[in-house]
């Protein structure tokens, strides 16, 4: 029988066999090396397919057909440098992004006390509950979680960071602090989910805050962030064409008040889990802002319950999104003397309703823990989204029902 | 009808093997200077929420192989967490770099070995298997 051991400790001899490289630079110590996996194969489909001009895109699923497109297969290396310092590599691979390999995190810690680290490289953005382990899905109930709220492109920060844990009365603590930035890519999904846009993404000066409180079974968390955020949406031609009809109007300099070019954004978040023998738990509220740009103001959240019997895990999630719109049009005072400041006000009232719109979300999902180590998930996502047209006064109500399945194992 | 036969078999069946499961004995090694523990501290200690003995000494846990019954039955004890559980636990823990999980040393009389020589470790073993090498510092 081959036993699952979690993580795998082997003597510093394993990573001569790795690679001559590796072993060539480092093997003048005899440290201690940890591997340790985790995999997560799945897909799904949606019942309305964007195709067919039914539906629309949700998470990345869009035909009526089975896509066994969710693949991911990661690795982390941790090797002991001294009592005090240790490296850390995750690598992962992802079907999404042809097999690419990538490391989402790559660092150094050390460790300043038993309860305290820093540690130096890329880091994972602490923005929500469950971003540490966003791609170990093992660790938690749902296929992926909700999309409504676990919907930020920009996921990983190269900076350093400082985390601690201690006790407050019966209660365990834990505070983690980061500074970075990051450079990275989107994929703007418009109306061709087949070919999205590519755009550039960065955040500079980038800080937050996260703190937890709990027990063993319950755990509140409370998160803030904030940026100078720059999203290149030239390449989208509705938003090059919204900008160069403003310009030709003679409203050019509006530009820094749509575009996404290092503006301050925040991000507020809190949220509780629980988890007993028999109930599962977890609620989250989060809010995205970003000044002089025209995304909306995220505001959204999520109540999952859930209930175990033995290997069984049965929940059901309700998300909601309430985004605010940025009232651009209001940059123009309407004056029906001239033509062209009603003209702009028309491209500037699109422009805020681009991105905004809301949606109620209820998801019914099954885990099933096949054996330790290994949970074979079904999830079945209900959305009703509303797209709601602030110059007509009408709202078109559009539905869709995803499908998705996965086995996710941690080794 | 022959679900709800199938769920009392079960209720029943987990329910004996409660009762006639032996008793397991949480250990340190004698030099430690701890005489017990609280069911709590030790939960803490394996679901690695403390990383010091309550005198402040430095603790490192280790445990039975994965699919012990030793081990499910501490786990579901001590930590309220199944097999599944624990390990799911573990692993939000080991790929966020926020904590290592108590090292794999095999049966009973390899945590008992492993603590015998070295006064920072504690384990978990069937009482049976206590000897003078360790100190028991919980029973269950």
């Amino acid at each position: 029988m081959i036993q699952n051991s979690f993580p795998k400790k082997k003597h510093f001899i394993m990573l001569a066999m790795l690679g001559g490289s590796l072993a060539g630079s480092a093997s003048s110590y005899a440290g201690d090396l940890y591997f340790s996996g985790f995999m997560s194969i799945g897909g799904g489909f949606v019942t309305d397919s964007v195709e067919d001009g039914e539906g629309f895109e949700y998470n990345g699923f869009y035909e009526d057909d089975i896509q066994f497109n969710r693949n991911i297969f990661g690795l982390q290396l941790t090797g002991d440098i001294s009592d005090k310092l240790s490296a850390t590599a995750q690598l992962i691979t992802r079907s999404e992004d042809d097999y690419e390999i990538t490391a989402e995190w790559a660092y150094m810690s050390w460790a300043v006390s038993d309860d305290s680290q820093i540690r130096f490289g890329r880091l994972r953005t602490p923005f929500y509950l469950y971003s540490d382990y966003l791609d170990v899905g093992y660790s938690y109930s749902w296929v992926r979680p909700p999309r409504e709220v676990y919907y930020l492109p920009v996921n990983n920060i190269d900076g350093v960071d400082f985390y601690t844990t201690g006790t407050l009365g019966p209660l365990d603590t834990s505070l983690q602090a980061y500074f970075g930035g990051f450079d990275g890519t989107y994929d703007y999904v418009g109306s061709t989910p087949e070919t999205p846009t590519e755009l550039n993404a960065s955040t500079r000066n980038q800080l937050g805050l996260a703190v937890t409180l709990g027990q063993t079974w319950w755990n509140f968390r409370l998160a803030y962030h904030q940026a100078d955020f720059t999203l290149n949406t030239d390449p989208i031609p509705e938003f090059q064409f919204a900008l160069s009809s403003l310009e030709a109007l003679g409203y050019g300099d509006l530009r820094e008040d749509i575009a996404i070019e290092d503006d301050s954004t925040t991000f507020l978040q809190f949220g509780l889990t629980i988890d007993t023998d028999h109930f599962v738990a977890a609620a989250e509220h989060i809010e995205f802002e970003t000044d002089d740009a025209f995304l909306p103001k995220a505001v959204r959240d999520y109540v999952m319950l859930g209930v175990r019997f033995n290997n069984v895990l049965i929940h059901g999630t309700y998300s909601m999104t309430e985004d605010e719109r940025k009232e651009l049009e209001n940059l123009v005072a309407p004056d029906p003397g001239n033509t062209a400041s009603l003209q702009a006000r028309g491209i500037l009232a699109a422009t805020s309703d681009t991105l905004w719109f809301n949606q109620d979300v209820v998801t019914i999902g099954v885990r099933w823990d096949v054996t330790t180590g290994a949970a074979l998930k079904f999830q079945i996502d209900q959305i009703d989204r509303t797209d709601e047209d602030p110059v007509t006064m009408t709202s078109t109500d559009v539905d869709q029902t995803v499908v998705t399945f996965a086995i996710q194992s941690v080794f | 009808m022959k679900i709800f036969k199938v769920l009392l078999a079960a209720f029943l069946i987990s329910g004996l093997s409660a009762i006639c499961s032996a008793e397991i004995a949480v250990i340190v090694n004698p030099s430690s200077g701890i005489s017990s523990l609280s069911k709590q501290d030790i939960a803490r200690i394996y679901l690695g929420k403390t990383k010091s003995f309550p005198n402040g000494n430095k603790v490192v846990p280790v445990q039975q192989y994965e699919g012990s019954s030793t081990r499910d039955a501490f786990n579901d004890q001590v930590c309220n967490k199944s097999a599944s559980q624990f390990k799911a636990y573990w692993s939000k823990l080991v790929f966020t770099g926020k904590g290592k999980p108590p090292e794999d040393v095999g049966s009973d009389s390899d945590v008992v070995k492993a603590v015998a020589i070295d006064p920072n470790k504690i384990g978990y073993v069937d009482a049976a298997s206590v000897d003078s090498t360790v100190h028991v510092v919980y029973r269950f």
